[in-house]
């Protein structure tokens, strides 16, 4: 695996750029909405980060059940680092969100559908990341954070739907809402853009990464045997 | 069928070994009762003004949950002793049977335990309602919570800190459980008709569904290799 450090790594390159380009969108472009001001710019971070940990958890799902079915740790591999970067994505959708909460409604926390869901999604991560280091073998470790990244998978999209549907029996004027006009919607759509490059680079490091300490550790234990 | 005399062979071995050392058979509704009457202090002992049929329900599911877990801690634990495990797949018959027994096993253990739970829970909270209807939505909740905790067992049982693992994923895979079931428990201790509930039966139906076949699904990896 060719490794010709930071100044190749195109992919971290480009999502710096568009990172650039997303943030600008967001300060300068971007109409100030009449009511919330620039606070309301947490949005341009908050849903990009909300699409990128849902993004984060379904390659996670997909690495899984593919670790499950071929038995290449590859795939272990690709599910681990996207769980590590989709974690980290995931607490910074619910920070932000907490802050938009209690800058739009004074509230710090509110049980709105997305919300909630994204936090049984935090606590789903964390199973998937923890349960490898409850004293289990390699392989074993790995099987079990598979079967825990399609179960989990399975389970947030019934999260989703029994929240809305408590929600809508218990109205809240606390939801998020989106009426968007057209910069607004562009700019939104930029951001995405940009989390998206951030993910799939933050991605592809790490998983390079796990492979060469899988490399390191291997031709170790090869020396030592 | 032979899947069907296999099933039942089983089924009646965990039942006999429940039955023979009643350990799990006894804890789970001592435990869902002594939660109750710890909650019962905690909402101020329960007079009629200080609780809600909504606040009832979800003392109920939260004295089911728990109790449950100490069920689903022990599921795969005695086949660890011996390598009863082993010897269970080496047996001629699709694995995913050894899931479903355990799984039927422990939703008659934990339904069992509703024979003492709910009559304590009505007398502790003076609840009134559709009993009914309650009865049929914690019993489609037990299908659930046993899918989960089952399979759950099977990874748990394997690590020297199975009683913290167990908890850590079970809990937030049965959420959406606890709010459908609330949500129906709620509406029927406040004395609506079943027909008004659907739409909770609905989601814990689904989920039921859901996760039993998943479970088949993923058992073979979880248990392979033991």
């Amino acid at each position: 695996m060719k490794n010709n450090g930071i100044k190749s790594d195109w992919t971290g390159w480009l999502s710096g750029l568009l990172m650039l380009a997303a943030l600008s969108l967001i300060f300068i472009y971007a109409p100030e909405e009449k009511t919330m001001g620039q606070v309301q710019k947490i949005f341009y971070f908050h849903v990009p980060l909300a699409w990128v940990s849902f993004l984060a958890f379904t390659v996670v799902f997909a690495g899984s059940l593919m670790y499950l079915v071929k038995g290449r740790l590859i795939w272990n591999s690709l599910a681990l680092a996207s769980a590590r970067v989709g974690f980290i994505f995931n607490t910074l959708m619910l920070v932000t969100g907490s802050f938009w909460g209690k800058a739009v409604w004074g509230v710090w926390w509110t049980w709105d559908p997305r919300l909630t869901t994204s936090l049984i999604l935090w606590f789903i991560y964390l199973a998937y990341l923890l349960v490898r280091h409850f004293g289990f073998e390699k392989e074993q470790g790995a099987r079990f954070a598979a079967v825990i990244g399609i179960i989990g998978f399975a389970d947030v999209p019934v999260v989703a739907l029994s929240i809305t549907l408590w929600q809508t029996l218990h109205p809240s004027a606390l939801v998020f809402e989106a009426g968007l006009s057209s910069r607004m919607l562009f700019t939104l759509i930029g951001s995405l853009i940009a989390f998206t490059a951030l993910y799939l680079y933050l991605l592809r490091t790490e998983y390079r990464l796990h492979q060469q300490n899988e490399i390191s550790a291997a031709l170790e234990a090869q020396d030592e045997g | 069928m032979k899947t069907l005399t296999t099933l039942f062979l089983l089924l009646g071995k965990d039942l006999r070994c429940h039955l023979r050392s009643p350990v799990t058979l006894l804890a789970v509704p001592f435990f869902a009762v002594l939660i109750l009457a710890v909650l019962a202090f905690a909402f101020q002992g329960g007079e009629a003004g200080a609780l809600t049929p909504s606040l009832a329900a979800g003392i109920l599911w939260v004295a089911l949950i728990f109790s449950a877990v100490s069920a689903f801690n022990q599921t795969f634990v005695t086949e660890k002793e011996n390598q009863c495990l082993k010897g269970l797949l080496l047996a001629p018959c699709d694995r995913s049977l050894i899931y479903f027994s355990k799984f039927l096993a422990n939703c008659l253990l934990i339904l069992a335990a509703q024979v003492v739970i709910l009559p304590l829970f009505s007398l502790f909270f003076k609840t009134s309602g559709n009993p009914g209807g309650l009865i049929l939505v914690i019993a489609l909740g037990i299908i659930g919570l046993s899918a989960v905790g089952t399979l759950f067992s099977a990874i748990s049982a394997a690590s020297r800190w199975r009683e913290v693992l167990f908890p850590i994923l079970f809990f937030p895979i049965v959420v959406p459980l606890v709010i459908a079931g609330v949500g129906a428990g709620s509406g029927l201790l406040a004395g609506q008709p079943l027909g008004e509930v659907t739409s909770w039966l609905v989601v814990i139906a689904a989920y039921d569904v859901l996760f039993i076949s998943l479970s088949i699904m993923v058992f073979e990896p979880t248990v392979e290799g033991s």
